[in-house]
């Protein structure tokens, strides 16, 4: 594993650690949308603008729509040249 | 034009801001009025030929007025304006130009102003008529609104302004799709200003009547005489008027103000 998608992947749960307020132990890719709490379409669009921010692109539509868990989220940003 | 305490006190220097439809009319009012209020633009229109002398304007008044009250440096923006000349009814257009924006940082306002109107009476209404002016005064809007909210996300908050219109609100023969399409304009503002409120975006829209721009020009004179006597202050509206409501709803005077559609329009009755 390289040393920049071990730092992506400390982003990345960062980036979810702070947007849904949980802590980065609970955050694996099995973690799904609405099933927790914390992770409700509010919390989704502040994940979607942290994400944009911290690995400055910009999410189509239809995949902050498919964003449905950890998983896929780092599928998604693959697409976008993400390392992860 | 606002006096210069009162732009001053508005606090929006080093704000950024995006105005859409600027290279003209209320649109262009807009623009100078923000960066006579210190604001850093991002200014959208479809031709690049009014825009460029617009921003020859905008950046002659940030020359002269900057030194009076230095005003603070911000990251991102060098030259305090950015044009795009864009097609905003070209939904992958619109992305790259919000991602290009992005790169730049937070945005705190967002006007929506572009805007068509073909007016005709229903019977000779085309397909055409009614795409071409959903998609610039609704479905553009939206996906602006979409992008931006994004944007202001970051920012931890901002001000979105849609230009709606009187047509929209009370209707006028032979505007039958324009005023649809600038309903569904306020329709949006309410909504997403409840949807948006959790991220302390304010969102709110403006109703422009009969304003001063060359749009009138098509009008015959007894025309216009006959719409200035509906109008309770008996005369047209001034570009800067609306632009003067924006700097309000832009601003933090404003701050309890969210989902709301402001008449702009002498107090017009039917």
């Amino acid at each position: 594993m390289t040393q920049t998608k071990v730092n992506n992947i400390q982003r990345l749960k960062k980036v979810f650690s702070q947007s849904l307020s949980i802590s980065e132990s609970q955050i694996n890719d099995e973690l799904e949308y609405n099933s927790i709490q914390q992770w409700d379409s509010t919390a989704h669009m502040a994940l979607v603008a942290q994400l944009e921010a911290e690995f400055n692109i910009m999410l189509d539509i239809d995949d902050i729509i498919d964003m449905s868990s950890v998983g896929k989220c780092k599928e998604i940003l693959k697409k976008y040249n993400v390392e992860l | 034009m606002l006096n210069y305490k009162i732009e001053q006190s508005l606090k929006l220097s080093g704000k950024k801001a995006i105005i859409t439809g600027a290279s003209r009319g209320i649109g262009a009012a807009m623009a100078k009025a923000f960066a006579r209020a210190g604001v850093n633009l991002v200014l959208i229109s479809r031709t690049e030929e009014n825009l460029k002398e617009l921003v020859h304007e905008i950046q002659l008044i940030y020359s002269q007025e900057a030194p009076l009250n230095k005003r603070e440096k911000t990251d991102g923006y060098a030259n305090k304006v950015l044009y795009y000349a864009v097609d905003l009814t070209d939904e992958n257009t619109v992305k790259k130009t919000f991602a290009d924006i992005s790169s730049f940082g937070g945005i705190d306002i967002l006007i929506n102003n572009a805007g068509k109107m073909t007016p005709k009476p229903l019977a000779f209404v085309k397909s055409e008529d009614i795409q071409s002016q959903f998609e610039i005064n609704t479905f553009a809007v939206i996906r602006c609104c979409q992008y931006v909210s994004r944007l202001m996300i970051r920012n931890g908050g901002g001000s979105i302004i849609n230009i709606a219109s009187m047509l929209g609100e009370y209707g006028q023969q032979g505007q039958s799709i324009y005023a649809a399409s600038k309903a569904a304009v306020s329709g949006l503002t309410r909504s997403l200003a409840q949807e948006l409120a959790n991220y302390q975006i304010r969102v709110n829209a403006i109703a422009p009547g009969v304003i001063n721009t060359s749009l009138l020009s098509v009008l015959t004179d007894k025309e216009k005489e006959q719409i200035r006597t509906r109008i309770a202050l008996q005369r047209f509206g001034q570009p800067e008027e609306v632009a003067n409501t924006c700097l309000f709803l832009a601003s933090d005077w404003s701050s309890y103000i969210t989902g709301q559609v402001i008449d702009v329009d002498g107090g017009v009755h039917f």
